[in-house]
């Protein structure tokens, strides 16, 4: 499975609640095994929809969606994309991680010379 | 700054924040929309229905609060504002104390909007330091 970021613009919001969470609802309802949806970023001034998906390909994306979410929030574009999490350079910065990847132990500090 | 939710003493150090606060000035400087709070009672069905809600109404424009009432339980003549916000108690207490996301409450109908969602979507930033707000009038931040 792929990691993708999808970017929607927001063109048009549902008015109410109601018919913005039953959407919303559907459309976790219609994503499947070979496209999930993992998390999403609103971005309020920009106007865009910041969308994670684990799937086989974009097209297993785009099937998820109604015309009318297409058209409400048409999708500007698909990328490839891979994960990083910051904390994993706290785990490479630590001490006998690197250069020995670790198999040493902490790495001794050198002998001081007075 | 610390008073019980819901009080007239939280409505009236929510409106001394709300116009005293420069980010949310700042943030909320382009918004227009009245709010009433409308607390449930907690409780099963039959407890909920026999108690009647508590409100909180605020005038919210352009980065300022114009006036905030409480309204205690069987208040006559509630206002009709552009945005009501419905919870019971324990789901406002939740947000007040960090431990509800708004926009998770808002998406789980835990937290009911009646008014324009896309207007709140679009000011999302504005909700939520007006959030914010109301926990530093609750004491909680």
């Amino acid at each position: 499975m792929n990691r993708y970021l999808v970017t929607h613009r927001i063109k048009r919001i549902y008015a109410s609640q109601d018919d913005l969470v039953n959407d919303w609802r559907g459309l976790r309802q219609r994503t499947h095994a070979e496209a999930r949806w993992v998390r999403s970023w609103y971005a309020a001034a920009g106007e865009r929809l910041y969308c994670e998906w684990e799937a086989q390909s974009p097209e297993t994306i785009r099937a998820c969606f109604l015309p009318v979410e297409l058209e409400m929030a048409p999708i500007e574009k698909v990328e490839d994309v891979v994960a990083i999490d910051p904390a994993w350079l706290d785990e490479a910065g630590s001490p006998g991680a690197v250069a020995d990847g670790g198999a040493a132990g902490p790495r001794q500090a050198p002998d001081r010379v007075a | 700054m610390s008073a019980l939710f819901p009080s007239q003493a939280w409505v009236e150090a929510l409106v001394r924040v709300l116009n005293n606060d420069a980010r949310y000035g700042e943030i909320a400087r382009n918004w227009e929309g009245d709010l009433l709070f409308v607390i449930k009672a907690d409780g099963g069905a039959a407890e909920a229905s026999e108690t009647r809600p508590t409100h909180a109404y605020l005038d919210l424009w352009h980065g300022k609060c114009r006036s905030g009432r409480y309204l205690p339980p069987g208040s006559a003549d509630l206002p009709k504002p552009a945005f009501t916000l419905t919870a019971g108690f324990a789901q406002f207490a939740a947000i007040l104390g960090g431990s509800l996301d708004p926009m998770q409450a808002m998406l789980t109908r835990r937290l009911q909007v009646s008014g324009n969602m896309a207007y709140i979507l679009r000011n999302v930033p504005v909700v939520l330091d007006f959030v914010r707000c109301c926990r530093l009038a609750a004491g909680a931040d």
